[in-house]
């Protein structure tokens, strides 16, 4: 409780020091949080933000979803077949290091300016984080459960589904989590280049136009949804391998 | 005639790159048998456990259970270890239930088996613990619990007591004795604690040092069954005197 209350009155300090260099400044490009939040107010009454939210949200979920699918797949393939891992292995890890920002371009170029492009952005980096973590959750196994489960019987299909995922789980939950952060972080630069409605979109329209009170709200939401659900899924995952934070703490 | 199995093994040698930790072993293990594998740490019981689960293959020689060469693990041969290998994301039910679920057995079949076992090993009302929850003994008997749902033929176990207290540790010999008389499952039992070789075994392979190989197969001259307090017979201590002596001469020899 203590430290909800350090929390809010840091929320509420930083604001403070806005308001009052804001209002020494006294420009349109340092709009005061008074200012950014009555524009916020508008933004809602007007419905654009809740569209930009619902469009920049779907884009990520999407994402988020074929990425997870494609980088456990390719984890367990990676990770269980030294030919996959030199192979496409070796082609994930350099792919990994390309900036998001740099390929955007790119894929306009070829893919065109609409949806699939910005999902395509969104899912080549959250797969590539995803699949790391898969792969260092299976490789870092304990041997020893998998010696159990085969003199229990267990096939190589059991093996995975019983054994070697439920192991690597908090490794690929941890892959997701950096992959939701990583998504809104990206989601912005995806959006750049054009879209009817998204956060990040507006953004930059906002920012042609000299919006610079409506920028500030977009940027506050979009950061804030991702803090949030951050802290979210923390409190969902948590409870669901709670044997591997106790192992941890034995340690 | 009852079809006897046996595990047989012949000139049994295992390297590791250049560091030879088995040579030449021979021995059977009839089925029904007790035995322990008798050893002082780091002398290659465990390799050798390894060889007959499977997990590990011979660098030559060959390992046979009922005629045929052990390559790979099988359910038929399930093996116990030292640390607590049940799986931590499991709760108890669910680790005695997983070897069922491998063999494909149906729900209403495995959850009568797992009450069962649940109730002769003083387990009830633990089935929705975690392992880290229940203690260290509970764990060791959760493990046998395991074992023994998937019916195997022969129990492997790798000083599965070693690290509890001597209570328990007592107390868990003589569920496993218990086990082993009422299902006549062979038992192998790999330990470097003479007391427990001997309170347990019907027959002792005592193992040489790297390259450890098999110094001598003795027959247990305890009559069964054994009660706590055979350890203060004569006949005990004389054999546990013989057994020390052995041990220590192994330990001499350079």
């Amino acid at each position: 409780m203590k430290r909800l209350y350090v929390k809010l009155i840091t929320l509420f300090v930083v604001i403070l020091i806005w308001q009052i260099v804001s209002v020494i400044i006294n420009t349109d490009l340092f709009p005061t949080p008074v200012t950014v939040f009555l524009s916020l107010i508008v933004m809602i009454q007007e419905g654009i933000l809740l569209k930009d939210i619902l469009w920049s949200i779907n884009r990520i979920v999407i994402s988020l979803f074929v990425a997870t699918i494609l980088g456990i797949i390719l984890g367990i393939i990676t990770a269980k077949i030294s030919l996959a891992y030199d192979s496409i292995g070796t082609i994930l890890d350099y792919m990994r290091s390309a900036s998001p920002v740099a390929l955007v371009p790119f894929i306009i170029l070829w893919f065109g300016i609409g949806e699939f492009s910005k999902v395509l952005t969104l899912t080549y980096l959250i797969t590539t984080v995803i699949w790391l973590n898969t792969y260092a959750g299976i490789k870092n196994i304990n041997k020893l459960y998998v010696w159990a489960a085969k003199s229990l019987g267990a096939n190589k299909w059991c093996l995975i589904r019983y054994i070697i995922l439920p192991q690597a789980l908090p490794f690929v939950v941890t892959g997701i989590r950096i992959g939701i952060s990583f998504a809104f972080i990206i989601i912005v630069a995806a959006e750049m280049n054009g879209a009817i409605f998204g956060l990040g979109y507006h953004i930059f329209a906002y920012y042609q136009a000299f919006l610079i009170d409506k920028m500030m709200v977009n940027l506050i939401v979009l950061t804030s949804i991702a803090y949030m659900v951050d802290k979210l899924f923390l409190l969902i995952t948590r409870k669901h391998y709670k044997w591997h934070l106790i192992r941890g703490e034995e340690n | 005639m009852k079809k006897i199995k046996n595990l047989n093994i012949k000139n049994l040698v295992v390297q590791f790159d250049d560091l030879t930790v088995l040579d030449n072993i021979n021995l059977t293990i009839n089925q029904g048998e007790f035995i322990c594998i008798l050893g002082s740490s780091g002398c290659g019981k465990t390799t050798l456990l390894n060889v007959m689960a499977g997990f590990i293959n011979p660098t030559s020689g060959q390992v046979c259970y009922e005629n045929r060469i052990i390559k790979k693990p099988t359910s038929e041969i399930c093996t116990i270890y030292q640390e607590h290998a049940l799986f931590p994301w499991m709760t108890i039910y669910e680790n005695i239930e997983s070897g069922l679920k491998f063999s494909k057995v149906n729900i209403s079949k495995r959850k009568s088996i797992i009450k069962k076992f649940l109730h002769d090993f003083d387990l009830k009302g633990y089935g929705e613990y975690y392992p880290h929850e229940i203690s260290h003994g509970m764990r060791q008997r959760v493990a046998i619990c395991r074992s023994l749902a998937v019916n195997p033929a022969m129990i492997l176990m790798d000083e599965p007591f070693s690290s509890l207290d001597p209570v328990t540790k007592l107390k868990l010999q003589k569920y496993i004795l218990n086990v082993w008389k009422k299902t006549n499952k062979t038992i192998v039992f790999v330990t470097h604690d003479i007391d427990e070789a001997i309170f347990l075994s019907d027959k002792i392979f005592v193992l040489t040092k790297k390259p450890s190989t098999i110094k001598k197969e003795i027959i247990n001259p305890l009559q069964r069954p054994r009660r706590d307090s055979v350890i203060i017979s004569g006949e005990y201590i004389k054999f546990k005197q013989f057994l020390l002596k052995l041990i220590n001469k192994i330990n001499s020899d350079e």
